[in-house]
């Protein structure tokens, strides 16, 4: 959350949150819709080809295989904690508990504080943009520069990103090229070489200066206490070796238990994700340099982050906790590409698992349409490599919401009303027969009936459509046979 | 140093308390090496031509020779790339052959270990390493940056050379995950540094190396 008198964040608008009006604009800009089309629809089929081609017939086992392995060490995060923590320690790296963003974001300044750092180097974590610890380094006067080449650019240009994985599918070349030769004075160039090395430039001149480096996690080895980073550019790898002092941001429900499972968990990841069978570094930070290491930082520190998943920890959402963040579900879902991307669901995660978690982290009252922005079609959940079934987790949200007396009052009272008719076959076949009538009269196209009706109704009326129904109603047409004799 | 603290506490406390005291239900998943295994280890020659293959698919640029050769390819390499200050790691038992190439094609090595962080190697064009361990099954190079070769050298150059000798290629991720080196770091390597986040053009060197050079040594 903002504090008082701070910029709103693209991902942390005015709460309640309504999808509608920046549906509306990600339906209306052309180009984004181009874009995210064509990124995600590419992204899902090469996703489909790369299992297909590396895993045969055994990519359904070891997707659910995978997805009990998450499952079951859920089960028991305290125990696998537990051990991972013990693992951890005894390797030098010091590990802090954050119940929630604010205790995180102390924890931190309070290391830098302590450290007397000046000046940071941060890598892409989807936990850093939940607390918003860049922010909060910014007002301490500790200079902060996100290294991932989307993030870097989408902090430029003051911009959020519009995917998990892929910050910046709602961005073209000339935007970038205008960012740069405004904030960075360079000559304007929307060549992606080019601009990709004046990043390349200017980011390098920060790492030999930074003291400090802030990370993500992928996964954390309980077996061996190594924290696993997944990463292509090798911004990561400066990031946790270059400065001083490294502190790694992770929530609790990274923790695998051994190396095998890490085994499964990474040959799925990446081939899930982009398609490459691994991610191009795949970092094990184990510890702060060793006497007899040349470099490597001075001190590793972990601030395990709660900030809601204990409690979405309880059995029936436990499901979602097993989320390893490949995005693959946004590729593959219809409305993520039609709403354009990210930006709609005006919070950190996006997408199926975003509309899934972000009304359990923030309350469903804060968000109450993610969960409606869908069609539970399932591509989700063919999607997922661990197997997480979010269309029904949806579904339950919806639930929730109806039964804390989220939603409008009018269509409360319209669904109890209906269900009231639905209970008796005279009030059924009166309301039906009411339906009918109203529908073919007033539903034909030009008429002022039809025009009353999308004034009055026409939120609902606006994005459906029906066919007029029959003259008469299935019941009268049978019975209808049925005297004739003609039903056989 | 691990105290019980008020934190740690109330974080346990509600992991507890939403785990609820219930067992697991089903059965233990068995994770086991045949589903996971993609690439057999039974044939060591067929294992290095499939690392081979995979690296170069993964854009890095493979040669091989044999460990007599060695001297001379590397020269011809260095040659190539151009190098002509280079990051070196500890050799081992191929120290020789790879100063006398050095020599040969006329590379000086910087002092990167004179620097407690990663300073020292951006005077480098290419940083020049012995693989710890690589995987066939993706092509992929694993480098336990611990006294060795630290952690800069994969890294900070514009191009990295690695040593990879055919007897340390393993088949499959599996393999190499049985065993924990106990390193303060370590990292597996597939390919060059890339990024696709401009419009979804492939770039590579974006902060990592623009070129990965993977030298196989049979007979080693």
């Amino acid at each position: 959350m903002s504090a008082p008198g701070e910029p709103r964040h693209l991902l942390d608008p005015e709460l309640p949150y309504a999808m509608g009006p920046r549906i509306e604009a990600g339906i209306a800009d052309q180009q984004r819709q181009r874009f995210v089309h064509g990124t995600t629809r590419r992204k899902d089929r090469v996703r489909r080809e790369t299992v297909a081609e590396a895993f045969g017939d055994r990519h359904q086992e070891l997707r659910k295989l995978a997805g009990q392995v998450r499952h079951r060490t859920l089960d028991q995060l305290d125990q696998h904690l537990e051990r991972y923590i013990a693992a951890a320690e005894a390797r030098g790296i010091q590990v802090h508990y954050a119940r929630d963003a604010a205790a995180a974001r102390d924890i931190g300044l309070r290391i830098a504080k302590d450290e007397g750092i000046q000046r940071c180097v941060k890598t892409k974590s989807m936990v850093t943009e939940e607390i918003r610890i860049l922010e909060a380094l910014e007002a301490v006067g500790i200079d902060t520069v996100e290294t991932d080449l989307g993030e870097f650019i989408l902090q430029l240009d003051g911009d959020a990103p519009s995917h998990i994985v892929t910050p910046m599918i709602h961005k073209d070349r000339t935007a970038v090229g205008r960012a740069f030769a405004r904030e960075l004075g360079v000559e304007y160039s929307e060549d992606p070489q080019v601009l990709t090395s004046i990043a390349r430039r200017h980011l390098r001149d920060k790492y030999r200066q930074a003291d400090l480096g802030i990370s993500g996690a992928n996964f954390l080895v309980a077996e061996t206490g190594e924290m696993v980073l997944c990463t292509n550019e090798g911004n990561g790898d400066f990031v946790v070796n270059a400065p001083r002092v490294h502190i790694a941001f992770v929530g609790i429900e990274k923790v695998l238990r051994d190396q095998r499972d890490l085994g499964l968990m990474l040959k799925l990841l990446a081939r899930t994700s982009t398609g490459q069978p691994l991610t191009v570094y795949t970092t094990f930070v184990g510890g702060p340099r060793q006497p007899e290491d040349p470099d490597g930082p001075e001190q590793v520190h972990l601030i395990l982050l709660d900030n809601g998943r204990s409690e979405i920890l309880a059995e029936e959402t436990r499901e979602l906790l097993r989320c390893i963040r490949c995005g693959a579900c946004l590729n593959a879902c219809p409305v993520f590409r039609k709403v354009g991307g990210g930006h709609a669901y005006g919070a950190v995660y996006s997408g199926p698992i975003g509309a899934a978690i972000t009304p359990l982290f923030r309350g469903i009252a804060n968000y109450p349409d993610l969960p409606k922005a869908s069609s539970l079609c399932g591509a989700c959940h063919e999607a997922c490599p661990v197997d997480i079934d979010i269309p029904v987790q949806l579904v339950r949200l919806r639930e929730a919401a109806v039964r804390s007396g989220v939603g409008s009052r009018v269509s409360r009272m319209v669904y109890r009303l209906w269900a009231r008719a639905l209970g008796n076959r005279r009030t059924y076949g009166l309301m039906s027969w009411m339906q009918r009538l109203v529908m073919r009269s007033l539903g034909r196209r030009g008429t002022r009936g039809q025009r009353w009706l999308r004034r009055g109704l026409g939120g609902w009326t606006k994005v459906r459509d029906f066919r007029a129904p029959a003259a008469r109603s299935f019941r009268d047409q049978w019975r209808r046979r049925e005297e004739a004799g003609g039903n056989g | 140093m691990a105290e019980p603290s008020a934190a740690r506490e109330e974080l346990f406390g509600k992991i507890r308390s939403a785990l609820g005291g219930r067992p697991p239900r089903g059965s233990e998943p068995e994770v086991t090496d045949d589903l996971l295994r993609r690439v057999s280890a039974e044939n060591p020659s067929a294992v290095a031509d499939r690392f081979a293959a995979e690296a170069t698919a993964a854009g890095a640029a493979i040669s091989r020779c044999d460990r007599a050769d060695l001297a001379t390819v590397l020269a011809d390499l260095l040659r190539q790339v151009p190098a002509r200050s280079l990051s070196v790691g500890e050799l081992g038992a191929f120290d020789a052959p790879v100063r006398d190439a050095m020599e040969r094609a006329g590379c000086q090595a910087v002092d990167w270990r004179a620097h407690a962080d990663l300073e020292g190697h951006f005077a480098a064009d290419c940083g020049l390493g012995l693989a710890d361990a690589a995987i066939a099954e993706s092509g992929t190079l694993a480098l336990h940056s611990g006294t060795d070769q630290g952690r800069g050298l994969f890294l900070v150059p514009p191009a990295h050379l690695a040593l990879v000798p055919e007897s340390r290629v393993q088949a499959d991720l599996v393999d190499y995950l049985k065993e924990d080196p106990r390193t303060a770091s370590r990292v597996l390597v597939t390919g060059p540094s890339k990024t696709a986040d401009i419009e979804g053009v492939l770039i590579t060197g974006v902060h990592g190396p623009e070129r990965l050079l993977i030298l196989l040594i049979a007979g080693a």
